[in-house]
């Protein structure tokens, strides 16, 4: 968490602003006891006038000037707050933008989601109450102890017996509350989640009979959400009535050194009064106080969470080189050598020693059931993970060799979960290519085979696309991510998983279109289905990450039998191999 | 003015249905209320205590010991007295409030457990959570606020404006006259903050929009170098946000200095006016003459007394956030759950197997039939394909067969009987349903493999899952069958997630199986391998198999090709092709076609 502060850079003024105004403010609040003090001796009880009209102005003054270094003060304070909160917030989307895919895939969207989100506000929120309230009720407190013994040494004595049990009650209580109340928010969560569980499975939970399973499971969920929201609430009643014994036997205490002290003349009757108002002071400060660290205790839990993710060290090196402008057919696009990957908590293997060599402009078709590793595979290509072991190049040299941006500029990829953004047709298929024209979207619409539902029209290409591609069908949305993908005009495509949601009418069209539009595009395309692949100049045959057949569609029919075992279940009549290409 | 109101607002609707949903705790609440008065009444008299003390503190050798003594004694034991109180109702509150809470919880979860799944319709499974979170919250705080604060906070305010009445009717009628302009000063901020606030909460759903999408679509973002685009679109709108919060927290936050200010003035004010009144030994002729100790203890009642009125307010803005709380809660209570069996209902603990829909319609919405006088006979042990375009209403067939939507006319019977007439949890235990949304329970892989079918030794399981291929894969796992599935859960793929609910069918043994798109996301080596675990599970069973994808229900018994909620074709799969119709089009159109290059020869 320290560690953001270094956002705090130019604001420093500020920062320090703030709670030097909280200061002021809270020695004007000092203040007000000893002018009353000083009006019961000089004025009330020396029946002069004069003193208590000084007295008055005094006072009015004093909540003039408390009020105008106050407002200062929050001003200061909402700015630090505002400021940091939003370089901070900046730095985390910065951050986030450059993860790899393993970082992505470890924090997770949705937690990326609320840490901008939610953990930003409460941390804004607790800075600027910390800000207002943090210095002020410490120097509040100190400030009415030193002013005691000023009054009277004898008065101060009692303040200390009082503060010592006071502090200790109070931030006893604020101790134990921090951790019970974490634990209840944690036990909320999980029985809103098995509540949300239970309406997204409600079919299957119906199906399968769990009703009564389900409901004794989220009694047990209460029955622990109950118990630490009691021992907390139990713990936090304490605060009030023992505080409240303490400051009450202190009054009395105070009363009564005063009263020995006026007895024999070494104290006035104001002075106890400031005395008594001091007391109250304390009390109400260290109240603030532990209410203060409560709630700032979660802007300190979510400033902690944002820290995570801008401190998330690179966990791959970005190398310094440029991609080569140009390659000829007889060059190497993409090759592996003795490529594994093991991802990270992972028990096994995704990848295991896969070695194959892609020239300039081949088309590469990737095969395998479901775990087989296609996807983990094409991931490496444009370097969105490291390989565990293993060299991956492209265009002749090591992934790692190169600039990030510069690589990536290199492919269009049509992901597996087909993921668009709210906006227009044409901000979506600008993504990769700011500066693309409507004719190379329209001429990326026609070969994606999106033009029965998007238009080739200046109209087509403002249609909405609503957040996540809501108001498309899974089909469309497939076609408009590869459409996406080529008005990059990719070096390398990759289509993974393109067909999927594809007839295979249009399947057959697509790739048709493609064929003749990507001359010199080196292609890869991920498929369950055998057709989608058939025509590729290599197909590589995965089985549980390890490369089982590399070859040609005729050869592998021939001498593979991974491949034909797929071949047989798509067309189970076909026994001989008879597709021709 | 209702709005004024909210607490009539409550009593009208749900907040007496509340408390007698809430029998016990009412009581506790009662008490708690009680014991808030109690307390008020102990700490509101020591003020007044110490000012009399104060009284005694005239001058060297004039203190009068003795009456100090017992004015000692007495705060001592109203502060206990107090303290005691305040401690029993914030335990008292405690138990009532979590209470409740645990209470409206409990029902709302039966609730849920017990609607139709028709309820859920276009409803987001977060935005019913919440009534179990910040609703049931929101209602509880509610009650309490209602019950212990709100009450405290007038009898503060009554013993404290009933001390300063008897110290001074002369103050009193200043601090009166000048509360008003302590509210206006309130409400000033609170107006002029409100603005900056919806600017600010607007300027926060954009951005917490912006982000979500945006870390949904970080891989394509990363895949599509478009990291500087985002930035500059981030920063614009976190400048906006950044502007709002500014304004929102620095308006509200000078609503505390404001008040404070206030008082120091009404302060300033009463002191002198006080000590004037001392000084000249005037007097009105309803109190006593004012003396030092009386003051302070005025000025203290004072402060008191501010407290509650800026309570009251804050605890009706609060109210207002509770009376949602209720009505949202008592939205879904209220809501007809399932119509609960017959007290006949027969519960067969196995069926034979013979399906038959008897001129059975059905419509989500009136507007709109999706199924109209459908009839089928089913024999015991056959299988049954269902296969059409999406929307035409197949899995309709699935929700009428497993009642999680009851027909509008006709009647389905299943071994002659009719279903309305058996127990749905017998029904629904003969009946084995593999969906194509692949939904697991938070839990262990054998949590979920033993769903359906407590008691199931590890040995079966294993056994299962040879049996549905997913043995390697389970062992691969960290930790094997009791590796965790979270309900995010990206861990698995798609096609994993789905061999996991068929082990879990299957693990259940069920007399009458329900394949709904079920191998939709599996690749078909696996599909195949499946399927013959299927075709195993399916020997001697009746089955029904919604299919998209055809290769795969080509040996079932009768293929029904549905249409617009009608089943326009029905045969075996060599029929219904030699047919050249509406299934031979379907086939067509998933099979590779001639000028793909692909096989022709069916």
């Amino acid at each position: 968490m320290i560690s953001l502060l270094k956002y705090l850079t130019g604001y420093r003024k500020e920062a320090f602003l703030a709670p030097f105004f909280k200061l002021l403010e809270a020695l004007f609040d000092l203040l007000a006891p000893l002018v009353v003090a000083w009006m019961i001796d000089k004025g009330i009880a020396a029946k002069n006038r004069e003193v208590a009209v000084e007295a008055f102005w005094l006072l009015v003054g004093l909540a003039c000037v408390g009020f105008a270094i106050a407002a200062v003060a929050q001003y200061y304070a909402a700015k630090v707050a505002a400021t940091f909160t939003s370089r901070v917030r900046r730095a985390a989307f910065s951050r986030v933008q450059r993860f790899s895919y393993s970082q992505l895939d470890r924090f997770g969207s949705d937690s990326i989601a609320t840490r901008l989100g939610y953990d930003a506000n409460q941390m804004q929120t607790g800075l600027n109450l910390a800000l207002r309230l943090a210095l002020r009720s410490p120097i509040v407190v100190f400030g009415a102890i030193v002013m005691s013994f000023f009054v009277d040494v004898y008065g101060a004595l009692v303040f200390l017996g009082v503060f010592l049990p006071l502090a200790f009650v109070v931030f006893a209580v604020v101790v134990k509350s921090i951790p019970l109340n974490a634990e209840s928010q944690r036990r909320l969560d999980a029985a809103a989640l098995a509540a949300r569980e239970n309406i997204d499975g409600l079919r299957v939970v119906r199906a399968f009979n769990m009703e009564s399973h389900e409901k004794s499971r989220f009694e047990t969920l209460l029955a622990r959400l109950y118990e630490t929201q009691q021992k907390a609430a139990v713990v936090a009643g304490l605060m009030n009535p023992a505080t409240y014994l303490i400051v009450n036997l202190g009054l009395v205490g105070l009363i009564y050194t005063g009263a020995a002290r006026i007895q024999i003349g070494a104290a006035t009757q104001g002075e106890t009064v400031a005395l008594v108002n001091y007391m109250s002071q304390i009390l109400v400060e260290l109240v603030k106080l532990a209410n203060l660290l409560v709630q700032t205790n979660r802007a300190v839990v979510c400033s902690r969470r944002l820290a995570e993710v801008i401190n998330e060290p690179e966990d791959m090196v970005e190398g310094t080189l440029e991609l080569p402008e140009s390659a000829g057919p007889d060059d190497f696009a993409v090759s592996f050598q003795n490529v594994s990957l093991t991802y990270p908590g992972a028990a096994g293997k995704a990848l295991d020693g896969i070695s194959f060599d892609v020239k300039v402009g081949q088309t590469v078709g990737i095969v395998g059931g479901v775990g087989a590793g296609k996807t983990s595979l094409a991931n490496l290509i444009p370097r969105f993970y490291d390989a565990t072991e293993g060299t991956v190049r492209v265009f002749g040299r090591d992934v790692r060799e190169y600039r990030f941006a510069s690589l990536r500029s290199a492919f269009g990829i049509a992901p597996q979960v087909a993921e668009l953004f709210e906006g227009t047709v044409a901000s979506n298929l600008r993504w990769g290519a700011e500066n693309a024209t409507d004719e190379d979207l329209y001429a990326a619409l026609e070969i994606a085979q999106a033009t029965d539902f998007v238009p080739a029209t200046p109209e087509g290409l403002a249609q909405k696309v609503e957040a996540r591609g809501r108001n498309l069908s899974g089909g469309q949305r497939r076609r408009l991510t590869i459409a996406r993908a080529l008005v990059r005009r990719p070096r390398v495509l990759i289509l993974d998983d393109a067909s999927a949601s594809l007839d295979y009418g249009t399947d057959a069209r697509l790739r048709a279109a493609l064929r003749e539009a990507r001359a010199g595009t080196t292609t890869f395309i991920v498929a369950q289905r055998v057709v989608a692949t058939m025509d590729a100049d290599l197909i590589l045959v995965l089985d549980e990450g390890r490369l089982v057949g590399l070859g040609n569609h005729e050869t592998l029919l021939r001498e593979n039998d991974a491949y034909r075992e797929i071949y047989n279940t798509q067309f189970p009549d076909d026994e001989k191999g008879g597709a021709k290409r | 003015m209702k709005k004024r109101f909210p607490l009539l607002k409550i009593r009208q609707s749900g907040f007496i249905k509340l408390l007698l949903l809430l029998r016990f705790q009412t009581f506790t609440l009662l008490l708690a209320a009680a014991l808030s008065i109690a307390a008020a009444y102990a700490t509101l008299r020591i003020p007044l205590l110490v000012g009399r003390a104060i009284d005694c503190l005239v001058g060297p050798g004039q203190v009068d010991f003795h009456i100090l003594g017992r004015l000692s004694l007495e705060i001592a034991c109203m502060a206990a007295f107090g303290a005691l109180a305040q401690f029993n109702m914030s335990l008292c509150g405690v138990v009532a409030s979590y209470g409740v809470a645990r209470t409206v919880r409990r029902k709302i979860f039966h609730k849920i457990e017990e609607l139709p799944p028709s309820y859920f319709d276009g409803r987001q499974s977060g935005e019913i959570a919440a009534r179990i979170t910040t609703d049931a919250e929101a209602t509880t705080d509610g009650l309490i606020l209602f019950m212990t604060r709100y009450l405290t906070a007038y009898a503060v305010l009554f013993f404290a404006v009933y001390h300063m009445t008897s110290i001074s009717v002369n103050l009193l009628a200043i601090f009166f006259v000048s509360t008003p302009f302590w509210v206006m000063s309130r409400r000033v901020i609170a107006d002029f903050s409100y603005e900056y606030f919806r600017e600010e909460g607007k300027a926060r759903g954009t951005l917490a929009g912006y982000s979500e999408e945006s870390a949904r679509g970080l891989r394509v973002s990363l895949a599509f170098n478009r990291a500087e685009a985002s930035e500059r679109e981030f920063a614009a709108l976190d400048e906006t946000l950044g502007g709002a919060s500014f304004k929102g927290m620095f308006a509200s936050s000078l609503a505390n200095p404001a008040m404070r200010f206030v008082n120091g003035v009404i302060y300033a004010i009463v002191c002198y006016y006080g000590a004037a009144t001392i000084i000249s030994g005037t007097s009105n002729n309803l109190n006593a003459p004012l003396t030092v100790g009386l003051l302070v203890a005025f000025l203290a009642y004072m402060e008191t007394a501010g407290k509650p009125l800026t309570e009251i307010m804050e605890i009706k803005m609060e109210m207002q956030r509770a009376t949602v709380g209720v009505e949202r809660v008592f939205e879904i209570l209220d809501a007809p759950s399932e119509k609960p069996d017959p007290p006949d209902a027969v519960a067969p603990t196995a069926f034979e197997g013979r399906v038959e829909f008897d001129d059975v319609s059905f419509a989500y919405t009136p507007e709109r039939p999706v199924i109209q006088g459908f009839n089928l006979d089913v024999a015991p042990g056959s299988l049954v394909a269902i296969v059409g375009p999406t929307g035409c209403g197949k899995t309709t067939l699935v929700n009428l067969l497993m009642r999680f939507y009851e027909v509008d006319s006709g009647a389905i019977r299943v071994d002659g009987l009719e279903t309305r007439q058996i127990a749905r949890e017998a029904l629904r235990r003969g009946f084995g349903m593999v969906l194509q949304e692949t939904w697991l329970k938070s839990g262990t892989i054998r949590e979920n493999l033993a769903m359906g079918a407590e008691g199931i030794s590890d040995e079966e399981l294993w056994r299962v899952a040879r049996a549905c291929h997913i043995d390697g894969f389970i062992r691969r796992l960290p930790a094997g069958l009791d590796t965790v599935v979270s309900q995010e859960g990206d861990e698995f793929s798609q096609g994993e997630r789905q061999l996991l609910c068929v082990a879990r069918v299957m693990a259940r043994n069920p007399n009458v199986l329900i394949l709904d798109e079920a191998t939709s996301s599996i690749d078909t080596v696996t599909e195949m391998k499946v399927q013959s675990a299927f075709n195993a599970l399916m020997k001697g069973r009746t089955s029904f198999v919604v299919a998209h994808r055809l290769s795969t229900i080509r040996n079932a018994d009768v293929i029904l090709a549905m249409k617009d909620g009608a089943i326009v074709e029905r045969g075996t799969h060599d029929e219904l092709l030699a047919k050249r119709g509406f299934y031979y089009d379907l086939y067509n159109s998933q099979f590779p076609a001639p000028e793909a290059g692909g096989t022709r020869r069916f």
